[in-house]
């Protein structure tokens, strides 16, 4: 059970007694900052954290102008914010705990001698990374915008894209320690109704102590924890959750990571890419075909090359297998030891790739994929077809990003299976797979669709891409809103009339 | 972990487990196998007992499959060709493998009997695509002599396959097929067979089954016919000479056959329709393309004649006369088969040659 929140305390019009108040629910040793503002017809304190909130701000746009109030009447916050401060984005709070959790989050806090209620406003001025290329999502056409961790600004760059009223953020909180902030984003007339009302239900049941990074929520709010694949899809591109966004789907931002989370999800989702709508339709067929294909290989590749060495041996063509004969004689491990051994290094290497500082990363990446390789084959430990396989593995396995940990580990299950039965394992294995892939659910829409069940139109955005023209109807396992998208599935305007 | 998901767990790791014990699966690593390039057979009549002889790949060697240097041979023998080779598994240094294994040698005397081919419809080793070949005298001999300029399966494999050409060549006859052959009504499987010369390893005609046992050798023309009406897909370069010093080169050839119903007398006919595109390598007459044709078809005509009055004669249908009557009248079948058909049916041949360019 998570840690629960002491109970509120309400502020008294003594401002002494608010200051006790708030420096007690921050502690002894808080880098809290608390100054102290003397001016005509009153006292107040101003409240902010030390190098989150911008110090300038604070001098020039709500000290100055009280020190500089002519008005010396009775103190009311409201009317102080709307005729004094120079503040736009403002609230009130009258409890600690309202208080201190904006303030937490870099907002400034002023409370004012004979008011029990303070004023909030929003003046951060923390450092925070400017907006930049994601680096998850490179693309050689499209937007090179990718979300920061800064919400607000999140936010505003899907407002920027998607101008209409019917575009919806909701503020919502998680983590009784963190008190992450969180957006969900949808646009009213196409998200379901229900939809957005189960994204809130499931965010709001979240009982943990802190949300660090969107996947969390990921996790804590899926239908299938133990499944391999997600269930709910992440990304670093507006111009991505956008397209998402105008299907029918929500959007879930967390502040303090770039990485925005979209729910229902499809499996073909993850075979998806922006830069196949920005292209033609020939070259974004291809490449999607391509990344079937890669993900194919990604899961069979070395299980097949054991099942064949292992079980199958008719099936290697016969100037090949005497090569393969040959060189197997100099190993001392079979063909399902050396895979499952080289896969091992490789995810080592990998992950130490991944881990170390940039320079070294991808040294150590062509160390562990040339050198080792090359070196085990030399010494005798694998043989050369195994190396060929398991490198070949490692780069398909990165076409498709988003299933990349899915087919890891479907890799080494797979690999396990050919390894004891051979095809028959690998049959075997498929098609529990496939049953697994039909029965998952995103959000209450099969996750299979549209092959399971099968839903015709929606197969021209799956396989192949077919030209934009020919996507004019909406998802309808997606969306309430109206079916087209477009006025009706013509050939492009500009044509001869 | 939820009930649900234990559920699952169990059954699956209970379908692995029934799955292994099943015994439905067969490993042997790549490392611990030897790989085995022909299975002889031979049969000796004094002890009645038949030898099964295996060519294993010398490993470090095995890239250079032409030298008789790069085999080795392994013996056993027993009552049953099944029980000579599972003897020869536990004379093996390591595991035999017979997945790439092309040819299944049979001698003179083992070609006679039924067993071999109880074994090759029945072996979870013999591979359906390998090629069962009729050697002359003992097989094992063949597979050991040394005098040959190549190994004598390098040979055998190009003479059946066509060295380079990755496509079964016209003898080459693949168990699937003598099988499905033997199975068929109204057809009597052939297989081929080879000796040994001076020169190597050669093609010495055709042997037809009946009743599962070799019973006779069909050389000249009634070869030809057969292979002329059966191996038509596979005549690709095959040559005949037509007279006149004019030689005919095959580049493709398609035989399909037209049976007729039977007429008022109750009489089936069948056309054998000979479609074929053809080179003149050697015409040193200079005989205009009209009159080649004609000695062409002349000649095909002479081949099918041959082949049928032999088939007629020796009362053995290679030519698949029966299987087309099965085929296309199956109704009438049970009521013909038990009739001399062979002689009573009327054959034909109707052929259509296009001449390509001549060699000059």
């Amino acid at each position: 059970m998570a840690l629960q929140k002491p109970e509120r305390i309400f502020f008294g019009t003594s401002l002494e007694k608010n200051i006790a108040i708030v420096q007690k629910y921050v502690g002894q040793y808080a880098d809290m900052v608390v100054r102290r503002v003397d001016f005509p017809g009153g006292q107040a304190a101003v409240i902010y954290f030390d190098g989150m909130t911008d110090k300038n701000s604070v001098s020039e746009f709500i000290v100055k102008p009280l020190l500089l109030r002519e008005d010396s009447g009775d103190i009311v916050p409201e009317d102080l914010a709307r005729s004094c401060l120079h503040i736009s984005d403002w609230k009130t709070a009258d409890n600690d705990r309202d208080f201190m959790d904006s303030i937490f989050s870099g907002d400034c806090g002023i409370l004012f001698g004979g008011s029990p209620c303070g004023i909030i406003t929003d003046i951060k001025g923390f450092d925070q990374r400017s907006i930049g290329e994601p680096q998850t999502e490179i693309v050689v056409r499209g937007s090179r915008e990718g979300f920061v961790e800064n919400l607000k600004s999140n936010m505003s760059m899907l407002r920027r894209r998607i101008k209409t009223p019917g575009l919806c953020f909701e503020m919502l909180k998680s983590g009784t320690e963190t008190n992450t902030n969180l957006c969900l984003a949808y646009i009213r007339g196409l998200a379901d109704p229900d939809l957005v009302d189960e994204a809130k239900r499931r965010i709001s049941a979240i009982e943990i102590d802190g949300i660090l990074e969107s996947g969390y929520i990921e996790q804590l709010v899926e239908e299938e924890p133990f499944s391999p694949f997600p269930t709910i899809a992440n990304s670093e591109k507006p111009d991505k959750v956008a397209a998402k966004l105008l299907e029918g789907r929500v959007a879930i931002m967390v502040d303090g990571t770039p990485f925005v989370l979209t729910a229902p999800m499809l499996f073909v989702e993850s075979f998806q890419s922006a830069e196949d709508y920005y292209s033609r339709p020939y070259m974004a067929s291809m490449v999607r075909l391509l990344r079937f294909f890669a993900f194919g290989i990604a899961v069979y590749g070395p299980a097949l090359y054991i099942a064949v060495t292992s079980y199958h041996l008719e099936l290697i063509p016969s100037a090949l297998m005497l090569n393969m004969w040959q060189s197997a004689a100099s190993t001392p491990l079979s063909s399902g030891w050396s895979v499952f051994f080289y896969s091992l290094i490789y995810e080592v290497v990998r992950e130490a790739g991944i881990r170390l500082p940039r320079p070294v990363g991808a040294a150590i990446s062509i160390v562990g994929g040339l050198v080792i390789g090359s070196m085990a084959v030399e010494a005798g430990l694998i043989s050369a077809p195994v190396v060929i396989i398991v490198a070949f593995t490692a780069i398909a396995m990165f076409v498709v990003d988003a299933l990349t940990d899915a087919a890891t580990v479907l890799r080494f299950i797979f690999i396990f299976l050919a390894w004891w039965l051979g095809f028959w394992g690998l049959l075997l294995g498929s098609l529990l797979l496939l049953l697994h892939l039909v029965s998952l659910q995103s959000f209450g829409v099969p996750y299979f669709a549209p092959f399971a069940p099968l839903i015709g139109y929606q197969l021209r955005d799956s396989l192949l891409r077919f030209p934009l023209w020919r996507l004019g109807r909406r998802p309808e396992n997606l969306t309430i809103g109206s079916t087209w998208r477009q006025n009706e599935q013509k050939p492009p305007a500009g044509g001869r009339q | 972990m939820s009930g649900r998901v234990r559920r699952l767990a169990s059954v699956g790791l209970l379908m692995l487990g029934l799955l292994g014990l099943g015994g439905c699966v067969d490993s042997g690593d790549m490392k611990d196998i030897e790989l085995v390039s022909a299975l002889a057979a031979d049969y000796s009549a004094d002890t009645g007992e038949i030898t099964a002889t295996v060519q294993l790949l010398q490993r470090d060697k095995a890239l250079e499959p032409q030298y008789a240097e790069s085999y080795y041979m392994l013996q056993a023998s027993e009552t049953e060709l099944a029980g000579a080779v599972s003897e020869l598994y536990k004379n093996g240094a390591r595991e035999l493998n017979f997945s790439h294994t092309t040819l299944l040698l049979l001698g003179q005397d083992a070609a006679h009997l039924e067993s071999w081919l109880d074994y090759a419809e029945r072996s979870p080793e013999l591979r359906p695509t390998l090629y069962p070949v009729i050697a002359e005298g003992k097989a094992a001999d063949m597979l050991a002599a040394e005098e040959l300029p190549q190994a004598a399966v390098y040979m055998l494999d190009s003479i059946l396959e066509p060295l380079g050409s990755g496509d079964p060549g016209y003898a080459a006859v693949s168990l699937q097929e003598f099988v499905t052959a033997v199975h068929q009504p109204g057809q009597a499987p052939v297989l081929p067979q080879v000796k040994m010369t001076e020169d190597g390893v050669t093609l010495d005609g055709f042997v037809v089954y009946e009743d599962g046992r070799a019973a006779t050798r069909l050389t000249g023309d009634a070869a030809l016919g057969w292979l002329l009406l059966e191996r038509s897909s596979y005549l690709r370069g095959l040559s005949f000479s037509l007279g006149q010093d004019v030689v005919l080169s095959l580049k493709r050839a398609e035989v399909f056959a037209v049976v007729r119903r039977p007429d008022e007398a109750g009489d089936v006919e069948i056309c054998f329709r000979l479609r074929c595109r053809a080179d003149i390598p050697e015409n040193p007459q200079d005989l205009a393309d009209g009159a080649v044709q004609e000695l062409a078809v002349q000649r095909f005509q002479q081949v099918f004649a041959a082949a049928l009055a032999d088939s007629r004669q020796t009362g053995m249908d290679y030519l698949g006369i029966g299987r087309e009557i099965y085929r296309k009248l199956p109704v009438e079948w049970p009521k013909l088969m038990q009739t001399d058909y062979l002689n009573n049916v009327k054959c034909r041949l109707e052929a259509d040659i296009e001449l390509g360019a001549a060699v000059k």
